[in-house]
């Protein structure tokens, strides 16, 4: 059954599309049929992988049907792994599902669905803001991934989202947050990581990813950083944090067996 | 690298049996690609880090692909692994990783997954192959390599999986063929790049046949080289060159055994000679009234020593496989190994009557009488007397089947087992003569009275045989108990066969009689009469 899992934080620049990015690839990599899409309209992701950030009719033509939504997916250099490009009109999203007057849910559901039913992953690369289509997307995910800088005013940013997300919006989606861009040389840095992950918190990654000069590397030779520097440190961080995406899905029994 | 049973087969199908272009050589797809500004630079799928030997394993006459089956033994990256393909479905069936040291010689070595043991095509495998062994008999080297054709923004649009096959037959005459296949596989949301190469193709590639039938071609071809023609039988043929063209397509078959049969590859070789054999002594024993038999004493002589030279091996293979099937179904048993000493001493005694029979198949005095009995059929004298082959058929086929009920009859549960045995003869007699003639009778009460007749013969050979082993085993175990040395488990071991057998002997003797109730119903005999009449009006 198809897992969708979603990156998102109001904050921009947080490493989202990076970890979108290298956690496709990674899920691909172990032989799971992925499917990435850049709901960004900037489609930095789509770059990442070599792909116009454009889609035939725009998202009008999407959801009025005349452009099938199968049909914008474009294949990465990848072996099972595909991209559904981000487009600006992914800008409008939120009018274009009010014009329609349906419940914006009900109208992601019906166009997502069919096609996200033929992977057994899905990764979606949130834009930094929390539209209606956003919401909607994040209610479809089985677990959001809120990246974040260990800093104090980030974590207090994460604090009042998982606030208005579950109180105001009524989204229960399971989520877990990732420490990213973490510097050791910052004392702040260094005590925030430590202090959740003593505290055991489940809502943490164990895995968190660090500043690299490599990471950055990506925009250059606009690949998955595995692909370049498999044995890089931060490859196997990627690697790390997908098995622990693919642990958030086990049932109780098979985690017991697998532990 | 860990490589999974599904990536190799995943690896292998698709060379198989999917589309491809051929090119004449790698140059001319190199220029070809070139030409249409396909990268340069080659990605190595990670899984042909170092090229891939494979070995299609058949049996002798390519028995498997005869039915649609192909067994490939797949070495890459150090690990072998075994794939069953089903050529009429067109896919891999099973993958299994292979531990043993070269391949497997028979199935029952080769450990399927307990989920597909009674999977169609296992069970087909095992029927077809029975006791012959697998053998190597093509082998193919096999690199791949995958090419990008990227855009503008380099992004691949396009791969080009590239296979270069190095072929090899490893029978008869080794020859060698180059092959080298292209496969294209489009990226999804660039359609238009894979509909312009397959365009470009028409003109660049010689079309090529799926790799799959190709390769079934080939193994039609060994099969062939080692296949014999059989007889035409017409009912009107004069009956004495009707048998000389029996006897000739009997003596071929046993002539292509022989080279097995030499080698030693396995038992069913010499089973077939001696099959073949027996069928020339009983051919010539049954239309004695219709062949110049003057001349024949010498072959007749030759055969008989021929036949008296391959029995005791013959025997001594049938010990083995009674022991070692008994091994198989009892492996969980503590004392199976202890029936080693007993194969052993088996396999002493056939090394030596081997060594006989070896020494006098290569002798020239082997050379010599079958060459005289060569010459005898192509120019040997025939009778003249104007009797057809359809009536000598349905004339010998009513004596024996008389001789058959009239023996038959006398027989019940307690009778001698010497009884039983003479009946076997008249069987034998009966089942070979429904099989020479049959193509003369193709009606549906002649198919049934000879699946009765097989049905029969199978009945008291079983019988016979455990007569015989049972024993043969005493025996064995008097050598065993002279030597000294034997543990008590072998004799043990000994204990449990012969009280199988016992067992068995009697079940045989119960069945003997349902089955000659059949043979010998009223529509038989009437079947039979009407046989010779329609023949001999």
């Amino acid at each position: 059954m198809t897992k969708v899992i979603s990156l998102f934080n109001i904050k921009g620049g947080v490493g989202k599309t990076t970890t979108t990015v290298n956690l496709a690839y990674a899920s691909a990599k172990a032989g799971f049929k992925t499917l990435l899409w850049d709901m960004d309209p900037q489609g930095a992701a789509s770059f990442y992988f070599r792909i116009n950030n454009k889609v035939k009719g725009g998202f009008d033509g999407i959801l009025n049907g005349t452009h099938a939504i199968a049909d914008q997916v474009k294949g990465s250099d990848f072996p099972d792994l595909d991209i559904l490009p981000a487009d600006m009109s992914y800008r409008h999203m939120d009018r274009e599902l009010d014009e329609v007057g349906k419940s914006p849910l009900k109208q992601m559901k019906k166009l997502l669905q069919p096609l996200f039913d033929e992977y057994d992953y899905v990764f979606v690369d949130c834009p930094p803001h929390l539209s209606e289509a956003v919401a909607a997307v994040i209610i479809l995910s089985d677990l959001l991934i809120i990246p974040t800088i260990p800093t104090v005013l980030s974590m207090r940013t994460v604090k009042q989202l998982r606030k208005f997300i579950s109180k105001e919006q009524k989204i229960n989606t399971p989520f877990r947050i990732l420490f990213s861009q973490v510097d050791s040389r910052r004392k702040m840095h260094k005590e925030m990581v430590a202090y959740f992950l003593e505290k055991k918190s489940k809502a943490i990654c164990v895995n968190n990813v660090p500043v690299m000069s490599d990471i950055e590397k990506m925009g250059l030779v606009r690949a998955p950083i595995a692909s370049f520097a498999p044995t890089h440190r931060a490859a196997k961080i990627y690697e790390g944090l997908f098995l622990e995406v693919v642990d958030c899905f086990l049932d109780k029994k098979l985690k017991s067996i697998a532990n | 690298m860990v490589i999974g049973n599904a990536e190799i087969a995943s690896l292998i199908s698709p060379l198989l049996f999917d589309d491809s272009y051929r090119f004449s050589d790698v140059e001319t797809l190199d220029r070809f690609l070139m030409g249409n500004s396909v990268n340069a630079d080659a990605e190595q799928p990670e899984i042909s880090g170092s090229p891939l030997s494979c070995v299609v394993l058949d049996s002798f006459r390519a028995k498997l692909q005869d039915k649609k089956l192909l067994l490939l033994g797949v070495t890459c990256a150090r690990r072998r692994y075994l794939v069953l393909l089903d050529l009429k479905s067109r896919r891999a069936v099973q993958t299994l990783l292979w531990a043993g040291a070269g391949w497997p010689k028979y199935y029952w070595e080769i450990a399927f997954p307990d989920s597909s043991v009674n999977s169609r095509c296992v069970l087909k495998l095992k029927k077809i192959l029975g006791f012959w062994a697998i053998q190597p008999r093509l082998t193919m080297s096999l690199t791949i390599s995958v090419r990008n054709q990227r855009d503008k923004r380099a992004k691949t649009v396009l791969k080009y999986k590239i296979f270069n096959v190095l072929e090899e037959f490893v029978d008869g005459l080794v020859t060698t063929e180059k092959s080298t296949f292209l496969q294209l596989e489009g990226v999804r949301g660039f359609d238009q790049a894979l509909q312009k190469a397959h365009k470009k193709m028409v003109t660049a590639a010689i079309p090529a046949r799926v790799f799959a039938d190709e390769l079934a071609e080939r193994l039609q071809q060994i099969a062939a080289g080692e296949s014999v023609e059989q007889p035409q039988l017409d009912p009107a043929e004069r009956a004495g060159e009707a048998i000389i063209s029996l006897l000739s397509a009997a003596t071929s078959e046993m002539l292509a055994h022989t080279s097995g049969l030499l080698q030693d590859i396995d038992t069913e070789f010499l089973h077939q000679y001696r099959v073949n054999l027996r069928k020339i002594r009983s051919l010539l024993k049954e239309s004695r009234s219709v062949i110049d038999t003057a001349s024949l004493q010498p072959h007749l002589a030759f055969f008989k020593r021929l036949s008296a030279l391959t029995t005791p091996v013959r025997d001594y293979d049938v010990h083995l496989l009674m022991v070692d099937d008994w091994s198989r179904r009892h492996h969980e048993h503590a004392l199976v190994n202890q029936l080693q000493p007993l194969k052993q001493l088996i396999e002493g005694k056939r090394k030596k009557s081997w060594n006989t029979l070896v020494r006098f198949l290569s002798s020239e005095e082997y050379q010599h009488a079958m060459t005289a009995w060569q010459r005898y059929l192509s120019t040997g004298s025939r009778s003249e007397k104007p009797i057809t082959v359809r009536e000598l058929a349905a004339r010998r086929i009513q004596k024996c089947y008389k001789d058959l009920l009239s023996d038959g009859r006398k027989l019940d549960k307690a009778s001698p087992d010497e009884a039983f045995h003479d009946l076997r003869l008249d069987m034998k007699r009966l089942r070979y003569l429904l099989e020479y003639f049959a193509p003369i009778f193709p009606t549906r009460d002649y198919a049934l009275i000879f699946k009765q007749a097989r049905t029969l013969q199978s009945v008291l050979g079983d019988f016979h045989d455990i007569t015989v082993q049972k024993s043969v085993l005493m025996h064995y175990a008097d050598e065993l108990q002279e030597r000294g040395s034997t543990a008590p488990g072998t004799f043990v071991c000994l204990g449990f066969l012969l009280q199988e057998m016992g067992g068995n002997h009697h079940s045989l003797r119960d069945q003997f009689h349902d089955v000659f109730c059949l043979i010998s119903a009223e529509e038989n005999v009437h079947f039979v009469n009407e046989l010779h009449k329609k023949a001999n009006p």
